[in-house]
C-alpha cells in the first residue's frame, strides 16, 4: 500500500504491525518523536520513542492484540524526546494486520489558545486601566483649581510666617538695585533698626551716609553691580554699621543676589542691632581691665599700695593749692600733679583714675588759649573736674574693697605704714646704742630698704606697652652696675617721675624699625639703667639708642615760644640747650600724641630729684642715643615725708 | 597656579615692607622679583622690562607712597594696551577703603590690607592672577 498520502498530513501517523513496530511514519511523526523516519521505521516498537499513559491502548477488550473497528479520539497525555503533553490519539486497523495510528497534538492548540486568552486579558487590564484613569483625570480636573486654591493658601501662608519670623528677629532686610534704590521687599525692623521705610529710597539715604563720603558709597554701588572686584572683597569696602540717632550698635551685612548668568541682580542688605552684644563686649573689657589691674596689684603689691597712698595726697595737693584762686594758683605744679596720677594710674591699670585725671589736664591746657574772662569760668569746671577725680578715686576704692581686702591693700590698712615707723623707732634706738654700724646698715637694708632695680621694673609693661602701640621694637629694661638698694620712701617721689622719662624715651627717642634699620642699628632698640653706689648717694643714667635730641629744634622751639632769647649766649651752647628739655612747658614735638609730648614731664622728675638735693642733666648725640644722669644724694633725715612732702 | 616665568614688581616706599613683601614671596617659591622705591621707578623698570623676553607678570604695589600714589601708579598702568589685563595687586591700610573703591572702578586686580601674613598674600595674588587667567 502507498502511505504517501500521509506524508503531507499535519497529524502525525505511524502504521504499526502486530508487534507495534513502526512500518512506516511521516514528517509529523518523526517531528514529534524528536527523530528522523529513517531512524523511526527500522521495525522498533512504537513505544520505544513515544510512551503513552494507557498501556491497554493497543489491545482488544479480551486482550487481543490489534483492532477490528476505529476506535474514536481519545485524549491521553504522552512523553516523546523528553517532553510531553496532550494528544488526541485515534487506532485504526488497515489490512496485513496493520495499524494506523494518528496522533493529534492538541497541547499546541491549548499553548496558543492560552497565549491568546492571556494576552486579551492583559489588554483588558489596560483597557480597565485606561478607564480608571480617565475617572481619576476626570476627578483631578475637577479638584484641580480647588487645589491651587488650597496651595495658595498654604504658600501665603508660609509667606507670612516667614515674614513674622523676620520681622521678629529684629534685624532690617531690605533688596536695592543696581541704580540703588531700593524695592518694595523689606522687613517691618527696618523702621526701627534703620529709622526709615526704605520703599524707593537710595540705599545711601537709607543709611544716612554723610555727604563727604556720598561719592565713595556711590561709587561702591557701582563697582558691585560692575563687579570690579569679587562680591566678598567689595563688601569689605562698604559701610560696615549704621550711625542710629539712639546710639544703638548697628552692623551691616550685604549679600548678592544672581540671575541665571550668575550676573549680580540685587543685593540684600542685613542691619542687625547689636547694641547689647555690644554692650556685653564692653563690660567684658572693663572685666579684663580690672583682671589686670588685680594682676598687677598682686605682682606689685606695695607699688600698688603707694600709688593709692600718692595718688590721694596728690589729688589733695591739687585741691589745696588751687584755693589760692585761677589768677595765682602754679599752673605748672598742679598739671605735673595731675600728669603723674595719670601716668601712675595707666601703669596700674586704674582705668577710671586714669580717665578723670584727664579732664581736668585738659581744662588747664584750655585755660591757655581763652580770653581773660572765659578763664574764670574754665577754672570753675577745673575744680568741679578735680572733684570728680578724687570722688573717682573714692569709688575706685569702694568698689575694689573685697579685691583689696583679699589681697591685702586697704584704704585703711596702715600696716605697711606703721611697719615702717616701728622700723624707724627700732633703728633709732639701735643709733643710740652700741651696736655696729654695719648691724645698723644691715637692719636698714632689710627693713627700709628695697631693690632700685625692682622699684623700676614695673615700668618694663609700661615701655612694651607704649612701644606695641607705636610699632616700636625694644628689649627689656636693662640693668646695669651695682645692686643698689634705696629706701622706697625716700625715692619714690623721683621713681613715680621717672614714668615720663620712659614715655618720652619711646616716644621721641626710639626709632620706627624701618628707621632703625636704614640707620644699620639694630632693630630691637635698647633702654638701660645704670646704677652706681657713691659715698654720698647714688648715680643713675638712663640711656637709650635712639635718635638722639637734635639741639637745633631745641634751639627753634625755644625761640618761637620766647623769642627775647635771641640775645642770650647760652643759646649756642648745644648742651645748654638740650637741658632745657626739663623745663616746663617744653615740648620738642608739635603733634600730642596720646602718650607724652604735652611739655610736661620731664620737668616733673627734675623737680622731684631737686626736691631730694640731687642734680639732673642729660647728654645726647644725634643718631646714637640719650643719657639722662641723675644724682641722687644720701638720705640724711630718715623720717619718710620728710623730703617727699 | 602661577607660571615658571612669573616675575613680581614690588613697589613700597618703605624698606621695611619691601623686605617683609619679599620675605613672603621667597616662602611662597618666588625668585624672580625687583623693587622700586616709587610709582616712577615702578612705571620706568615695568616698561623696560617690556620689550626683554622677561617682562613683570604682576604688581604688588603699596596705595599711599610720596610722589604719584598706588592708584595714580594704577591708573598710568592700565592706560596703555599692553598693560590692561597685567595682574596689579594693592597694599592698603584699614583707612584707605575710598581709594581702594576708585582703584576697583580703575581696574585693580584685588587688593590686601596691612599687616598681613603670608598665607593672606598668596589668597589674594591667586585672586589677582585669576581675574585675568580664568580656568
Amino acid at each position: 500500500m502507498d502511505y504517501s498520502v500521509f506524508d503531507s498530513l499535519l497529524d502525525s501517523v505511524f502504521i504499526i504491525n502486530k508487534e507495534r513496530e513502526i512500518v512506516y511514519c511521516n514528517q509529523a511523526a518523526a517531528t514529534l518523536t524528536g527523530t528522523s523516519v529513517r531512524r523511526l521505521t527500522k521495525r522498533k516498537p512504537i513505544y520505544n520513542f513515544i510512551q503513552f499513559d494507557n498501556e491497554t491502548l493497543f489491545t482488544m477488550p479480551n486482550g487481543e492484540w490489534g483492532k477490528e473497528m476505529s476506535t474514536a479520539f481519545t485524549e491521553v497525555d504522552y512523553k516523546a524526546d523528553a517532553k510531553g503533553g496532550k494528544i488526541q490519539i485515534c487506532i485504526q486497523p488497515a489490512q496485513d494486520d496493520l495499524w494506523t495510528v494518528v496522533l493529534h497534538d492538541v497541547t499546541l492548540e491549548e499553548r496558543l489558545h492560552s497565549k491568546y486568552h492571556l494576552q486579551l486579558k492583559a489588554k483588558e487590564n489596560v483597557i480597565k486601566e485606561l478607564e480608571l484613569a480617565k475617572v481619576e483625570l476626570e476627578n483631578y480636573s475637577k479638584n484641580l483649581e480647588k487645589m491651587v486654591e488650597e496651595r495658595t493658601a498654604e504658600l501665603n501662608k508660609a509667606n507670612l510666617s516667614l515674614k513674622a519670623i523676620m520681622d521678629s528677629l529684629g534685624q532690617g532686610f531690605l533688596i536695592f538695585n543696581e541704580q540703588g534704590l531700593c524695592g518694595d521687599i523689606y522687613t517691618k525692623a527696618c523702621e526701627s533698626v534703620l529709622e526709615i521705610i526704605p520703599k524707593d529710597r537710595n540705599i545711601i539715604d537709607v543709611l544716612k551716609i554723610v555727604d563727604s563720603e556720598r561719592a565713595q558709597y556711590e561709587m561702591w554701588v557701582q563697582a558691585i553691580f560692575a563687579e570690579a572686584l569679587p562680591f566678598d572683597s567689595l563688601k569689605e569696602l562698604g559701610p560696615d554699621e549704621f550711625y542710629h540717632s539712639q546710639g544703638n550698635f548697628i552692623t551691616l551685612d550685604f549679600y548678592p543676589i544672581r540671575d541665571e548668568n550668575n550676573k549680580i541682580i540685587n543685593v540684600v542688605l542685613v542691619a542687625t542691632d547689636k547694641t547689647l552684644e555690644h554692650e556685653a563686649k564692653i563690660a567684658m573689657e572693663k572685666e579684663k581691665q580690672h583682671s589686670k589691674m588685680v594682676l598687677k596689684l598682686i605682682k606689685n603689691k606695695k607699688q600698688f599700695k603707694d600709688f593709692l597712698d600718692q595718688c590721694i595726697i596728690r589729688i589733695k595737693h591739687v585741691v589745696s593749692e588751687t584755693k589760692v584762686g585761677h589768677l595765682s594758683f602754679n599752673k605748672d605744679d598742679i598739671f605735673r600733679m595731675l600728669h603723674t596720677i595719670e601716668g601712675e594710674a595707666g601703669i596700674f591699670g586704674a582705668e577710671d583714675i586714669r580717665q578723670a585725671s584727664r579732664t581736668p589736664q585738659e581744662l588747664l591746657n584750655k585755660m591757655d588759649h581763652e580770653p581773660e574772662n572765659a578763664k574764670a569760668d574754665i577754672f570753675k569746671q577745673f575744680l568741679s573736674s578735680v572733684e570728680i577725680l578724687q570722688k573717682t578715686y573714692e569709688n575706685f576704692l569702694t568698689k575694689n574693697e573685697e579685691t583689696f581686702n583679699t589681697i591685702g591693700v586697704t584704704k585703711t590698712e596702715k600696716i605697711i605704714e606703721a611697719k615702717y615707723d616701728d622700723a624707724l623707732e627700732f633703728l633709732t634706738k639701735l643709733n643710740n646704742s652700741s651696736i655696729s654700724s654695719d648691724t645698723k646698715e644691715q637692719f636698714k637694708d632689710i627693713f627700709l630698704k628695697e631693690s632700685a632695680q625692682s622699684v623700676l621694673s614695673i615700668y618694663n609693661e609700661l615701655t612694651a606697652s607704649i612701644a606695641a602701640k607705636q610699632d616700636k621694637i625694644i628689649t627689656p629694661i636693662k640693668f646695669t652696675g651695682d645692686d643698689l638698694r634705696v629706701d622706697t620712701s625716700y625715692f619714690k617721689p623721683v621713681s613715680s617721675t621717672l614714668v615720663h622719662a620712659f614715655r618720652n624715651i619711646i616716644d621721641h627717642g626710639i626709632e620706627t624699625p624701618e628707621t632703625r634699620e636704614n640707620s644699620n642699628k639694630p632693630i630691637q632698640a635698647t633702654i638701660e639703667v645704670h646704677f652706681e653706689k657713691l659715698d654720698n648717694g647714688f648715680n643713675m643714667t638712663i640711656s637709650d639708642d635712639g635718635a638722639g635730641i637734635d639741639p637745633e629744634k631745641i634751639r627753634a622751639k625755644l625761640l618761637e615760644k620766647c623769642p627775647e632769647l635771641k640775645n642770650n649766649n647760652n643759646l649756642n651752647d648745644d648742651s645748654w640747650v638740650i637741658q632745657q628739655i626739663f623745663n616746663p612747658g617744653f615740648s620738642s614735638r608739635d603733634e600730642v600724641s596720646e602718650f607724652s609730648g604735652r611739655g610736661v614731664g620731664m620737668d616733673a622728675i627734675k623737680t622731684a630729684v631737686e626736691s631730694l638735693g640731687g642734680t639732673i642733666h642729660a647728654n645726647s648725640k644725634i643718631g646714637i642715643g640719650t643719657d639722662i644722669h641723675i644724682f641722687v644724694p644720701s638720705q640724711t633725715d630718715l623720717s619718710p615725708f620728710a623730703k617727699s612732702a | 597656579m602661577f607660571p615658571k616665568n612669573t616675575k613680581i614688581l614690588v613697589v613700597d616706599d618703605s624698606a621695611h615692607i619691601r623686605r617683609m613683601v619679599v620675605d613672603c614671596l621667597h616662602q611662597m617659591g618666588f625668585r624672580s622679583y625687583k623693587e622700586a622705591e616709587d610709582a616712577n621707578e615702578a612705571f620706568g623698570l615695568l616698561k623696560e622690562a617690556s620689550d626683554t623676553p622677561e617682562p613683570f607678570t604682576l604688581i604688588l604695589s603699596d596705595l599711599n607712597m610720596p610722589g604719584p600714589s598706588g592708584l595714580d601708579f594704577l591708573k598710568q598702568v592700565r592706560s596703555l594696551e599692553n598693560f590692561k589685563h597685567l595682574p596689579f595687586l594693592l597694599v592698603t591700610t584699614e583707612s584707605e577703603k575710598a581709594s581702594v573703591i576708585e582703584a576697583a572702578m580703575s581696574g585693580v586686580s584685588s587688593y590686601i590690607v596691612k599687616p598681613f601674613d603670608v598665607g593672606t598674600l598668596s589668597k589674594k595674588m591667586i585672586e589677582a592672577w585669576k581675574k585675568h587667567n580664568p580656568e
